[in-house]
């Protein structure tokens, strides 16, 4: 069984956004209107993270972070969920059953990176949004909780294809949208557990970190990143 | 009605049941126009949506969980006191616990609610029948709080049994429900036995349970990994919490009824005083388990520790903390301590301080730790909305309604109780203490 | 809280419904109307087709992906030279634009300042017949045509048109992009690419390489690999933007003062005399009188009085720089966006020529036998500076087309430009929305969307010829008309006697594919880069991609969406550098290098961000929202301020304040950004439409002074004295306000070690 993670490098991330309005589109996130925008209910389940600016001024950089649910190998959301509305799948993605959610927020509060995001309100969508709908991704009702799920669909629609064609699934057959468009190859992508992919072989850089590793949740996106930068 | 054969010594504890004044019309309606918004307001919620609260990313948890807790909170006062003083044999319990246990009752159900008025989707609510996870806290408080609302209303029922025997024997209004609910007690010493029997099992039983929807309540909480929440001390901070808001809502609701019902010669200042020292007792108490809380992360100073903690004392909450702090500390250590203010007005100032101060304390331990969470992007503010803080007044006026209810069905204040003290009391008192007195002159040979 | 009538209806019958709870929940459990189409109609049958991104020059290659034939999706085209799979925010959100609302569905005509649905045809015939009786007047001059486009080959049939029609006043209003222009002014040729394989230090000056450039995801991916084999990046920059945030150094400075900074590094090439006698001997006749002029006013210490930048930080960049065995000092049209914008091309070009072009190259061959040939010699470029002067001039100007081009929103001095505009007799417009300009237009022609046309987007950045197809993936939805199909019928019309090779624009670019096809050069993008011995192979014959004729080609042209040439020839750049206006004290000194900044005057630094650079991000939703994302600032105009400055004026972070220009007041919510220049206030462009789109926020541009280049006629960005007015509402000021830099530093220790 494969466990799938991902490894961003901030060395090479310049902070685009790409992956950002990405993971916006294909996930058919809903578009929040100012005034709730304004109250802190954005929706992103990949959001850059100003962390902070390194240096003082002139000899300045700043040091942003792309953050997304860390899918944890020890996630502390599946643990509270009272009707198994999240929880971590065999090949270690940590999923949502949008129909099962009762909505009490309990994964969201219990969340050490905040990556969760809640559907407060249904706003009305702009219709050239609705049009383009990814028809791979149900577009959650309000009030229920949704969060990065490394693109689960595209696995399934890759599993299916490699399964009509008689094959096993291959490495590049399944890909999150954020890491396929990363216009800097940041983002990489792949079975964490396979000794020969990139993942595996970055997740023993020597910038490797993951977010809030004291915890404990294990993470399994990591960041790269040196201090020379 | 008038026959004077029915002229009882305790006829003003019957008097509520049969005599409604006008002005008691006049704030139900005005209650149950302030409940019928706040259930406008919740469909409101309803149809639009979580949306329509102030809640928000990151604190995704506001009145409702505030207002849930505080009123589980406030439940301890009834059956856990009324347990321990009836269990402790106090005397002076007796005008008191019945008040305690409606409490008790009425809050629970209030309080109950809440949860499923926070959901996203209560229209799923039976998926927790169907698919509940027993390792997820929220289904531990459900089991306690039900176990808990279990055992106080049978805990209620049963010492209103007799009472509701007199009423039905009284004849008048209601005849038919008391028939039924008095389950044809006629006090024969077998039925009066039995009745005190299954009374003393249950009030054994009822203390475990309450402690523990308590500090379950409390595990929701500390069972996470958030700053300000990931702390040991929270049950028994919690239970002492509970237990001390519990007190001072008894001691406001006595005070009211007193008040209207004119219940001056039932509840005196002595019970005022024995439940004012109660009340100072838990503020110390309190203030223990605070103090020790707050030290502890101010002195191991972690980061994310520490941001909730000065966002609590000097941060966006800090009008928030010490007002807490003056409610549930000052106030009542000043007002009880003092003999000049130790009146029955004085006790009331210091009760109402404290449930105020206890909601804020809830207020404060929820709403600082989702506005700082570890990873410090985003962080929020809260700021309730219409919705919420008319949902908090169709509560508080639920509550009020279900006592005003109450009294015009039962009395208020157990009467079977009563006469059996005014005619056994005495007796069983000196009895006990010639028990355990020594005897004058004795001298060991 | 606002209720609304329908809303409150609702809620009267929700509530009715409601004190039954089971009504509450059949509204929940309700499938949303707007899901309905999504869930019930069509076999939802899955296709991909190859396109081009056509809102920069890049060319990137996108692959869209269909559902029942509606395109819903665009990502990047993993087989493309250019992205490699890469593809930047406004192409992901490209697609909504087909389906935006505020779409034309036809040709309008404004009758008494409403517009009225015509046909094509009506259309059409109003538009040439205007256009014939000015030019049978013989005053072409009269007519302006302003043109914004990617597509170098649509712009070459504006420029055969103009050439036909001898309407000399074509302004390519190259706004958003790179451009030849400023070699134009001093040189007979342009570099096409910077030559990475030999280039060691590249100082970039003012140009956002990774965002609005030549070819933003090649260079994204360059500028990462050029640091890994270790060499150095230098930044001129104003503002810390994604462009500088992987680069060795940077030089906070506003274009103003890009001149002195290049003329101070060229001091020391000269003084340390490392130039390149051989390059300078031969192509730069006038070397002397510049080296005098260069050791005369430009030494250190006074570069660092001119423009504040420490002199050892102009000494170590000008020694990396002269170290560099092939240096380039790239630059484009942003650094025109100045009042100094003509000298610092010249400046820079002139830096360039002391290291011999060296970083530069060029391609042997042009790519393509375009209709109008790209050197910047063969014609004086009519600049934006020259139509506002005609414009200015009332009534002197017949009529105006107006192309691809929102002219009204990016100028600044808007309320003017405005009404000059309308007073001009005829405006013929050709946008797909009723945008700022085109509101002012007489008649309208709607042009394609980007997914409805056919279009060929050549490149050379990056040092072999690209060319992405541009195909029409759907058939377009309404009534429009391919812009550059006008242009040919009106070239066809207007001058019966002109011999044109081609009927319609998709022939003339057949004829273009067909040099590709014969040349038999380069390969389809649908396969990996051949080895050099398949294309030695290849050179004598051997081709392994045989096509039976032209339409094969085509047909697998358009189908791997590309075209390119690995294996192209190249040579050095050695243009030769020649002043225009001969070699001019006056133009070098003009312009004063720092505006003055007091307490309450502030620079107003208009940046643009990546999501938005032409000022047309209003029509994608997911743009707009994003827009400010990361300072959490939504659907809302914010001004960054350096945390200095702000105490100074003691405003707090996240204060809603009030600002004013001499144009007006407007508001903003200032942010506290430490890597801002002290005295600036950094404003984003791209809010404040108010015709199309979503209209939240304000244009900073519409505030700006009408100040500009005297040459190319570009808006000055940074040279507004601004101030802030009142504070409307203070932003937390307690030692914990949140989201202001002091937290950041306090919270960021924890992680310290791991955010680099």
């Amino acid at each position: 069984m494969p466990r799938y993670g991902m490894v961003i490098d901030l060395n090479k991330c310049n902070q685009c956004g790409a992956c950002v309005t990405a993971c916006k589109l294909e996930n058919n996130v809903q578009i929040v209107s100012k005034e709730n925008a304004d109250m802190g209910r954005a929706m992103y389940w990949m959001k850059m993270l100003d962390i902070n600016y390194e240096g003082s001024y002139p000899e300045i950089r700043p040091t942003n972070i792309p953050m997304l649910c860390q899918q944890c190998d020890e996630p502390s959301c599946t643990k509270v969920c009272p009707v198994r509305a999240t929880y971590k799948r065999d090949d270690g993605i940590v999923a949502q059953i949008y129909p099962q959610c009762i909505g009490c927020r309990y994964c969201m509060a219990n969340c050490p990176y905040t990556a969760k995001v809640f559907n407060w309100l249904k706003d009305e969508q702009p219709v050239e949004n609705e049009k383009c709908y990814n028809t791979d991704v149900s577009v959650r009702p309000k009030g229920i909780v949704e969060k990065c799920t490394f693109c689960i669909h595209r696995l399934q629609k890759a599993k299916e294809n490699a399964k009509s064609e008689h094959r096993k699934l291959e490495e590049d057959d399944y890909i999150p949208a954020c890491a396929e468009v990363c216009p800097s190859n940041a983002i990489y992508f792949g079975d964490l557990d396979d000794p020969k992919s990139q993942v595996a072989k970055l997740v023993h850089d020597y910038r490797k970190f993951t977010l809030q590793e004291e915890l404990g949740t294990k993470p399994k996106v990591y960041y790269l990143s040196a201090k020379s930068e | 009605m008038n026959d004077p054969q029915y002229i009882d010594e305790d006829e003003v504890l019957f008097r509520p049941i049969y005599e409604t004044s006008k002005s008691f019309y006049i704030l139900a309606a005005v209650l149950v126009v302030l409940l019928l918004f706040g259930v406008f307001m919740y469909v409101r919620q309803l149809v639009y949506g979580l949306g329509v609260t102030g809640m928000n990313e990151p604190v995704s948890w506001g009145f409702y969980i505030i207002t849930f807790v505080f009123f589980i909170g406030i439940s301890h006062a009834g059956t856990l006191i009324s347990a321990i003083l009836r269990l402790s044999k106090a005397e002076w319990r007796r005008p008191i616990t019945r008040m305690a246990e409606v409490i008790t009752g009425i809050v629970l159900i209030i309080g109950g609610i809440h949860p499923i008025i926070d959901l996203g989707r209560p229209d799923r609510i039976l998926h927790i029948f169907e698919r509940g996870r027993l390792q997820s806290p929220l289904l531990w408080d459900m089991t306690s709080i039900t176990a808990y609302f279990t055992a106080s209303t049978i805990y209620l029922y049963l010492p209103l049994i007799p009472d509701i025997a007199l009423l039905r024997d009284r004849g008048g209004k209601f005849n038919k429900l008391y028939r039924i609910l008095s389950w044809g007690y006629q006090g024969t010493e077998k039925q009066k036995h039995v009745l005190e029997r299954a009374i003393n099992i249950l009030m054994v039983m009822v203390i475990p349970i309450a402690i523990s929807v308590h500090t379950v309540i409390s595990w929701i909480f500390s069972m996470t990994l958030q700053p300000g929440w990931h702390s040991t001390i929270f049950g028994p901070y919690f239970v002492v919490g509970a237990i001390f808001s519990g007190i001072a809502a008894l001691i406001i609701v006595m005070i009211v009824f007193r008040k209207v019902f004119h219940f001056e010669d039932y509840l005196k200042q002595i019970h005022f005083n024995y439940l004012g020292t109660l009340l100072l007792v838990m503020s110390l108490l309190w203030f223990y388990f605070t103090f020790a809380e707050y030290l502890t992360t101010f002195y191991g100073h972690e980061p994310t520790e520490m941001r909730v903690f000065l966002y609590k004392f000097i941060g966006g909450y800090y009008p928030f903390f010490w007002l807490m702090v003056i409610c549930n500390f000052l106030i009542p250590l000043i007002f009880l301590t003092n003999k000049k203010l130790k009146t029955i007005p004085g006790i009331l100032v210091a009760s109402i301080a404290v449930v105020i101060g206890m909601w804020l304390e809830r207020l404060i331990i929820v709403v600082p730790s989702l506005a700082n969470p570890r990873l410090p992007y985003p962080t929020g503010m809260y700021i309730p909305s219409l919705t919420e803080v008319s949902l908090l007044v169709a509560a508080s006026s639920a509550f009020i309604l279900g006592f005003m209810g109450f009294s015009k069905l039962f009395p208020l204040i157990s009467i079977w109780e009563i006469k059996e003290g005014r005619e056994e009391s005495v007796r069983v008192v000196s009895e006990r203490l010639n028990e355990y007195l020594p005897s004058k002159g004795h001298i060991r040979k | 809280m606002e209720i609304n009538r329908r809303e409150f209806m609702k809620l009267i019958g929700g509530s009715f419904a409601g004190l039954a709870i089971g009504g509450a929940a059949g509204t929940l459990m309700k499938i949303p109307k707007s899901m309905e189409p999504v869930l019930y109609t069509g076999p939802r049958k899955e296709s991909w087709k190859l396109t081009a991104c056509a809102n920069c020059p890049g060319g990137c290659s996108l692959k869209v992906r269909l559902i029942d034939e509606f395109p819903i999706q665009a990502f990047g085209n993993p087989l493309s030279p250019v992205n490699k799979g890469g593809i930047c925010s406004i192409g992901l959100a490209s697609v909504a634009s087909l389906y935006h609302p505020d779409r034309l569905t036809g040709p309008l005509k404004n009758v008494d300042g409403k517009f009225v649905s015509i046909t094509y045809d009506e259309a059409y015939k109003i538009l040439s017949d205007k256009l014939g009786k000015i030019l049978s007047k013989n005053n072409q001059d009269n007519i302006f045509i302003i043109a914004q486009t990617e597509s170098q080959l649509k712009a070459s049939i504006f420029k055969k048109f103009s050439d036909e029609t001898g309407i000399k006043n074509l302004v390519l209003d190259e706004f958003h992009s790179n451009s030849i222009y400023p070699y134009s002014l001093i040189s007979d040729k342009a570099p096409d690419f910077i030559d990475f394989e030999k280039c060691d230090y590249l100082l970039n000056f003012g140009s956002r390489m990774t965002e609005i450039s030549d070819n933003p995801l090649y260079f994204t991916r360059k500028i990462i690999e050029h640091r890994a084999k270790g060499y150095k990046i230098g930044v001129v920059q104003p503002k810390l933007n994604s462009s500088v945030a992987k680069t060795d150094d940077w030089v906070p400075l506003l274009p103003i003062s890009f001149a002195d900074f290049a003329l101070g590094i060229a001091y020391i090439l000269i003084k340390d005399e490392k130039y390149d006698k051989n390059f300078v001997g031969k192509y730069f006749p006038e070397f002397n009188e510049y080296k005098q002029f260069v050791l005369d006013n430009y030494y250190p210490e006074k570069v660092e009085e001119l423009i504040g930048v420490p002199a050892d930080k102009i000494l170590s960049i000008g020694r990396d720089f002269e170290k560099a065995s092939a240096p380039a000092a790239y630059f484009d049209e942003s650094l025109l966006y100045s009042t100094n914008g003509t000298k610092n091309a010249m400046a820079i070009i002139a830096l360039n020529a002391l290291k011999g072009f060296s970083g530069y190259g060029t391609l042997k061959d042009d790519l393509l036998k375009l209709e109008s040939e790209k050197n910047p010699n063969s014609k004086e470029d009519v600049t934006f500076a020259r139509f506002k002067e005609r414009v200015a001039d009332n009534g002197s100007i017949q009529a105006l087309l107006i192309s691809g081009s929102n002219i009204v929103f990016n100028s600044p001095n808007q309320e003017e430009l405005k009404k000059q505009i309308s007073s001009i007799p005829f405006v013929a417009s050709f946008s797909s929305f009723i945008d700022e300009t085109s509101v002012l237009a007489n008649l309208i022609i709607p042009d394609h969307d980007n997914f409805e046309r056919l279009d060929l987007l050549p490149g050379e950045s990056m040092g072999f010829p690209t060319i992405t197809v541009q195909q029409p993936i759907v058939t377009p939805f309404f009534n429009t008309t391919d812009t550059s199909d006008v242009f040919i019928s009106l070239m066809k019309d207007l001058k019966p006697d002109v011999k044109l090779t081609y009927q319609n624009y998709s022939d003339y670019l057949k004829q273009i594919a067909k040099q590709l096809y014969t040349n038999h050069t380069g390969i389809l993008m649908d396969q990996r880069k051949p080895t050099a011995i398949e294309n030695g192979l290849k050179k004598i014959g051997w081709d392994s991609s045989q096509f039976s004729g032209f339409d094969d080609f085509w047909d697998g042209f358009l189908e791997a969406g590309g075209w390119w040439n690995p294996y192209a020839a190249k040579e050095s750049f050695n243009p030769k550098i020649e002043f225009k206006q001969k070699f001019s004290k006056e133009l070098f000194t003009s312009g004063n290098a720092t505006t003055s900044v007091s307490k309450n005057k502030l620079r107003m630094n208009i940046f643009r961000k990546n999501f938005d650079y032409k000022g047309n991000m209003s029509i994608y939703p997911v743009l707009v929202e994003q827009f400010g994302s990361n300072w959490t600032v939504f659907y809302e105009l914010w001004a960054e301020i350096n945390p200095e400055t702000a105490q100074k004026l003691s405003v707090n972070d996240r204060s809603k304040v009030l600002l004013r220009t001499t144009s007006g007041n407007f508001p903003a919510i200032l942010i506290y950004n430490p890597s801002i220049i002290p005295g600036n206030l950094d404003i984003p462009f791209g809010l404040g439409h108010t015709n199309f789109g979503n209209n939240c926020g304000y244009n900073p541009l519409a505030y700006s002074d009408d100040l500009f280049d005297r040459k190319s006629g570009k808006p000055s960005f940074s040279e507004t004295i601004i101030e802030i007015v009142s504070v409307e509402k203070q932003g937390e000021s307690s030692p914990l306000a949140f989201n202001n830099s002091t937290d950041k530093t306090k919270v960021g220790n924890q992680d310290r070690r791991t955010y680099a």
